[in-house]
């Protein structure tokens, strides 16, 4: 497939995100979703504050070790002295939920992906779009799409066993040879991540023309995974670049909305506790600003977070447009 | 002739929502109280258990719960106590999915950017949010004095749950004792470990 013009298809997401306010409600659904569709993710800020921490556990006082040493072996007997039907009960009813919870989400993304994907077409044949007229086909393709992400996760899930079963039965062969052993035990240091992040590629790639496929050619889940392989195949190049511009473009506002919140939100926190033992009063005021400021940031976020996911995913449909019309010419 | 619809309005809704939350608060509360008159610790690791398990149930059934009440009767419990029924545009009941994809998804829908698909009702002429437009569905009114019913009701469930929170609290502080030692046990280092006396040595 010959390269496509990239700055058209950046051009026209643009005007349509901006012009279709009703696909950010379906945006936000999908969420940032990974891979290729990417956003802002603000948990990345948070996340290593979130560790526990390690050496202070180490630091725990030699008699505290040996009272809560008693305690433990308390609760231990305590565990001991419950019957079992109760832990049984415990698990099951955690599993349960999690199932649910998991449903939930599963049909929440399907649901978003199809009514979005079919949102942004009707846009680009110039449709009017809005809540009522492209929800009912979030629930039309609800069904495939779900079989469809089932089917990815599935692909992943036998993937990710079989690639490290090979790797340790082929280990197992040269178990006499120890020139071998080293050899490969470096060769799967090295390929292992490389092929990881290759099956990543194209599993998300697969995944990308599989929900197009479902949508927009009314495919069964598994006639879109067979063509979306093949489509995957004839366009590896025009796709990584296509993600790669997504990305770059994610990093970039990701980072200047990093900077954007440790200016607004962030730096100002310093004056209300500079302020704290000279001016309570006003420094509790300052706070309270601060507070709705960020809660305010939040809400922006989150709106500016679903009209980049509008973004990405238009850009995916005029690609999926152009490689679906190139296959077409070439057969 | 045609019937004249009432769509319900938002205090009616949230009124709706808030009898159904305080219903189910009243149902954690109550087996909560095992928990805070316990002065005993191995009771109270048994009743945390109990009440965990509890919960968890809780949380597995609410969702089946609501969805098959919604499908039957045309409403949660605080929506039928105040005259308010559940019904798509053309006054047909809700089918089992229907109403399952209402809960979950629909309110999640509305939940977004927070919660302002709730307040599309004050926009829209049939008085409907986001998840009553992706469904077309409406919440029509039945009786005519529904949402005073409601706060009456509202206010019954209220004081139940204040009468026990407070009961709870006072048997949380009349145990301050116990816990704070069971805090103590577990978190105080000892410094000095008294010896071991063993009788008849």
């Amino acid at each position: 497939m010959s390269t496509p013009d990239y700055s058209k298809y950046l051009k026209k997401s643009f005007e349509l995100t901006k012009k279709n306010k009703w696909l950010w409600v379906f945006a936000a659904l999908v969420g940032s979703g990974g891979g290729f569709s990417g956003g802002l993710n603000f948990s990345k800020l948070f996340k290593d504050n979130n560790r526990p921490d390690t050496d202070a556990l180490k630091n725990i006082p030699f008699d505290t070790e040996k009272v809560l040493g008693d305690k433990i072996s308390y609760v231990q007997e305590w565990i001991h002295s419950v019957p079992t039907y109760k832990f049984v009960l415990l698990i099951i009813l955690i599993i349960l939920l999690v199932l649910t919870a998991l449903t939930i989400v599963l049909i929440i993304a399907s649901w978003g992906k199809g009514s979005l994907i079919k949102g942004i077409d009707m846009a680009n044949f110039g449709e009017e779009v809005n809540l009522k007229n492209v929800s009912p086909f979030g629930f039309k393709y609800l069904k495939p799409m779900i079989q469809f992400s089932l089917l990815i996760m599935l692909a992943i899930f036998v993937t990710a066993i079989a690639i490290p079963f090979m790797w340790a039965l082929i280990f197992l062969l040269f178990f006499g040879i120890g020139f071998l052993k080293i050899v490969w035990i470096i060769l799967g240091i090295i390929l292992i991540p490389v092929i990881a992040l290759v099956l990543i590629f194209l599993s998300t790639l697969v995944n990308l023309y599989g929900e197009r496929l479902i949508v927009l050619e009314e495919l069964h889940a598994v006639e879109a995974f067979n063509k979306a392989v093949y489509l995957g195949k004839h366009s590896l190049f025009t796709a990584l670049l296509m993600g790669i511009v997504n990305k770059t473009i994610d990093y970039l506002i990701s980072l200047a909305s990093m900077i954007l919140f440790f200016i607004t939100v962030f730096l100002p926190l310093y004056i209300p506790i500079r302020l704290f033992e000279t001016n309570p009063s006003f420094s509790a005021f300052l706070s309270l600003v601060i507070i709705i400021a960020f809660f305010i940031f939040l809400f922006v976020s989150m709106v500016f977070k679903a009209s980049l996911t509008v973004f990405y995913y238009s850009n995916w449909n005029q690609l999926f447009n152009d490689v679906i019309d190139n296959t077409k010419k070439n057969d | 002739m045609t019937k004249n619809i009432q769509y319900a309005n938002f205090p009616e809704r949230l009124l709706a929502r808030l009898v159904d939350f305080s219903i189910y608060h009243l149902l954690i509360l109550i087996p909560f109280s095992k928990i805070a008159i316990i002065n005993d610790a191995a009771y109270l690791l048994d009743n945390i258990l109990t009440f965990t398990l509890y919960i968890l149930t809780f949380a597995v059934i609410v969702i089946p719960f609501e969805t098959l009440m919604v499908s039957k009767f045309r409403g949660t419990p605080g929506k039928l106590l105040m005259g308010l029924r559940i019904q798509k545009d053309q006054g047909d009941r809700l089918t089992l999915k229907e109403a399952f994809l209402r809960i979950t998804l629909g309110h999640m829908v509305s939940g977004i950017f927070f919660s302002l698909g709730y307040l599309w009702i004050f926009k829209n002429e049939k008085r409907k949010c986001w998840h009553d437009i992706i469904q077309g569905t409406v919440v029509v009114k039945e009786v005519p004095y529904g949402f005073w019913i409601g706060l009456l009701i509202f206010f019954v469930f209220f004081l139940m749950n204040a009468t026990i929170f407070l009961q709870e609290i006072t048997g949380l502080v009349e145990n301050s004792h116990f816990y704070e030692d069971l805090f103590n046990s577990f978190f105080t280092p000892k410094r000095s470990v008294p010896a071991m006396t063993i009788p008849g040595v």
